[in-house]
């Protein structure tokens, strides 16, 4: 394989010609870093889940039965041994309970406990939810491409119709009240709107 | 601005300084961008990609190379994915000799000849092709790259200059 006068071909690579993007790219890229500011990435959303409490007092437990006062006389480099072997031999214990308990059918029961949060603190959230949903609504006022696409259309509708339907059950519930029946579709309307909200950001 | 206020104000996150990055290099990053993906369309979408990437991680950027280096091999990598998604590369691999030659003559070759003919050059060739000559990258760094090994990186460059020149006389 041989290549001869390759300076020619440098040459003319050097002057290929140079192309400008579309003026409107920057204008997309700073609505991507303002939605990106406004909304959380998807994964920080997720609820947070806290284990039952009993695991900790398990392991707590397991290990006070397997940690015995060290002998007295017991050379530094021996208790080290030791400790090291009886760590193994928790962690290979605490391995397999898990293992059999996962395949055992009481699995299916174990319990899944959520945080209930402060609402002050959700208060952020919400105004980054309403950010995002003004910009929504911009980009279609302002009949952006992405807005003609079929499925942000009915996505958009459905955003629409749930914010109507959130209006009116806050009002419902001015009138009446915390009834738990209420409070419960209103979250269940919440949850769907801020999952539709999270999409149509992404189809953006 | 120097490079070091640019890069402490992308830390902050500040608009203007994201801005100033995207002014300083959209153009070689669009260049680049359209002829690895041979799409002026599919360019800007890798242009936007690429730079929503280089903002979101900028944290990552260590300082090993210059930020244009960096920035240069984000658009690289998302403009090879864009174009693996298209159509996969080397699908066109054909063996080269030893005994081959090519002789890029001592008379200028136009430009403009060379840009068309290296779009339409399959994308395999084009690939290495613009990675090694016009990019600057190394066989090794093309190899890692593409997931392929630098015996392939090389001979597909040979093969796509062979397959350039004979196009070249076909244009002139």
């Amino acid at each position: 394989m041989k290549e001869l006068n390759h300076d020619t071909l440098q040459k003319a690579l050097r002057q290929l010609p140079a192309y400008e993007p579309p003026a409107l790219l920057w204008d997309a890229l700073e609505t991507q870093l303002d939605l990106d500011s406004a909304m959380p990435v998807p994964s920080e959303n997720l609820p947070l889940h806290t284990p039952p409490a009993d695991i900790w007092a398990n392991i707590e437990a397991r290990l006070e039965q397997e940690a015995p006062a060290a002998p007295a006389l017991q050379s530094r480099r021996g208790g080290l041994w030791w400790r090291r072997l009886s760590a193994a031999a928790a962690v290979v214990l605490l391995l397999g309970a898990g293992w059999w308990a996962m395949r055992t059918e009481g699995f299916e029961s174990v319990e899944v406990h959520q945080e209930i949060v402060d609402n002050r603190l959700l208060e952020p959230l919400q105004e980054q939810e309403d950010a995002a949903f003004e910009m929504v609504q911009h980009l279609c006022r302002e009949q952006q491409p992405v807005c003609q696409v079929p499925e942000f259309r009915n996505l958009k509708s459905e955003l629409d119709e749930l914010t109507e339907a959130r209006s009116s059950l806050r009002e419902a519930l001015g009138a009446y009240g915390n009834d738990p029946e209420l409070v419960g579709q209103l979250v269940e309307i919440e949850r769907e709107r801020s999952r539709i909200l999270q999409t149509l950001v992404t189809m953006i | 601005m120097t490079e070091q206020a640019l890069i402490q104000g992308l830390l902050a996150q500040d608009r203007a300084a994201q801005r100033t990055l995207y002014e300083r290099y959209n153009k070689a990053m669009y260049s680049s961008a359209y002829r690895i993906t041979g799409d002026f369309e599919l360019a800007a979408e890798v242009l936007q990609d690429a730079f929503l990437q280089v903002f979101r991680n900028i944290g990552s950027f260590e300082g090993r190379s210059t930020i244009g280096a960096w920035i240069k091999a984000i658009v690289v990598r998302t403009a090879l994915r864009a174009v693996e998604r298209r159509k996969p590369a080397f699908a066109e691999l054909q063996p080269v000799h030893m005994s081959d030659q090519v002789d890029w003559g001592a008379h200028p070759i136009d430009a403009e000849y060379l840009e068309k003919a290296i779009l339409s050059l399959p994308d395999g060739y084009r690939t290495v092709f613009l990675l090694a000559e016009v990019e600057g990258y190394t066989h090794r760094e093309i190899a890692e790259m593409l997931g392929v090994t630098e015996g392939t990186s090389k001979s597909q460059l040979f093969a796509a200059k062979k397959r350039l020149r004979e196009l070249l006389y076909v244009e002139a």
